[in-house]
């Protein structure tokens, strides 16, 4: 297993997308190379934070969405 | 007893049929993921509104028209709506839109996170928007990967297929975005935790 396939593959571990026994040796290599532990703690850092980027629209954008959908169910 | 929630097929069968305090729902559900992934493509607030009520416009004319089949997929068939407009719009000015480079920002200046009080939900708030200018300073295609994964709950499998690539390069994509994060974060000193 090369560099990049390892790094691939933690990140399809960090999203869950791993299947079970490919998650148990990922889980050991992160056990047991502090490289590999720590590349894993940085993506799990980033990826925490996405989680924090929500926004919100203003409420007038919903306003007008749900009066195009009472205006327009008459000709629906 | 958990209560369960109602599904958004259920919530769409039911706009489908006339309801429309379904299609409420379902906005209030999911609008927060859809905005921001419209405006982590476009950047602007304004545009994004318009692309937000562009999509939604497209959603209810697709369900009464009945062409509506993406089987307990709701939401990723929507921000697909979205990023088709932000597509569309970005052909239409003969253009993608920039990466924002040697934007300044300015340093990061505040007290390390102390217990709850108004002053860090103040503070909390000001890192959520760094974190999120530092998202639009990826390039596009770790961007897309962000936003299919993060607000549209994709697997890579489903968004290797969505942008036409192998799924080797949207795990590529989405490794650089982290790293490219980590990286800018540190770049810009900000201060997360305590």
């Amino acid at each position: 297993m090369n560099k990049r396939s390892t790094l691939d593959s933690l990140v399809l571990y960090l999203y869950n997308e791993t299947e079970l026994t490919d998650s148990v040796l990922i889980q050991d290599a992160i056990d047991h190379d502090d490289e590999i532990a720590e590349t894993y703690n940085s993506l799990i850092q980033a990826r925490d934070l996405i989680h924090h980027t929500l926004l919100s629209p203003e409420p007038i954008l919903r306003e007008n969405i749900m009066l195009y959908a009472k205006l327009t169910a008459a000709h629906a | 007893m958990c209560k369960l929630q109602t599904t958004d097929n259920e919530l769409v069968s039911r706009f489908i049929k006339g309801d429309d305090s379904a299609l409420q729902s379902l906005i209030v559900r999911h609008e927060k993921k859809i905005y921001t992934s419209i405006y982590l493509l476009v950047k602007d607030r304004d545009l994004a509104n318009d692309i937000f009520q562009d999509t939604f416009i497209k959603v209810i004319n697709t369900l009464r028209s009945g062409n509506y089949n993406e089987e307990g997929k709701f939401l990723s068939w929507v921000l697909r709506i979205g990023h088709n407009l932000v597509i569309d719009y970005f052909r239409s000015l003969k253009r993608m839109p920039l990466v924002h480079d040697t934007e300044e920002y300015s340093i990061f200046d505040t007290l390390p996170l102390l217990d709850e009080n108004v002053e860090d939900k103040i503070i909390a708030e000001q890192i959520h928007t760094q974190v999120r200018s530092l998202i639009e300073e990826l390039p596009l295609d770790q961007r897309e990967v962000v936003i299919m994964r993060h607000f549209g709950n994709m697997s890579f499998k489903e968004i290797a297929e969505c942008t036409n690539v192998s799924i080797n390069t949207s795990l590529g994509r989405m490794r650089y975005a982290l790293i490219n994060l980590r990286k800018l974060i540190d770049e810009k000193k900000l201060m997360l935790t305590k």
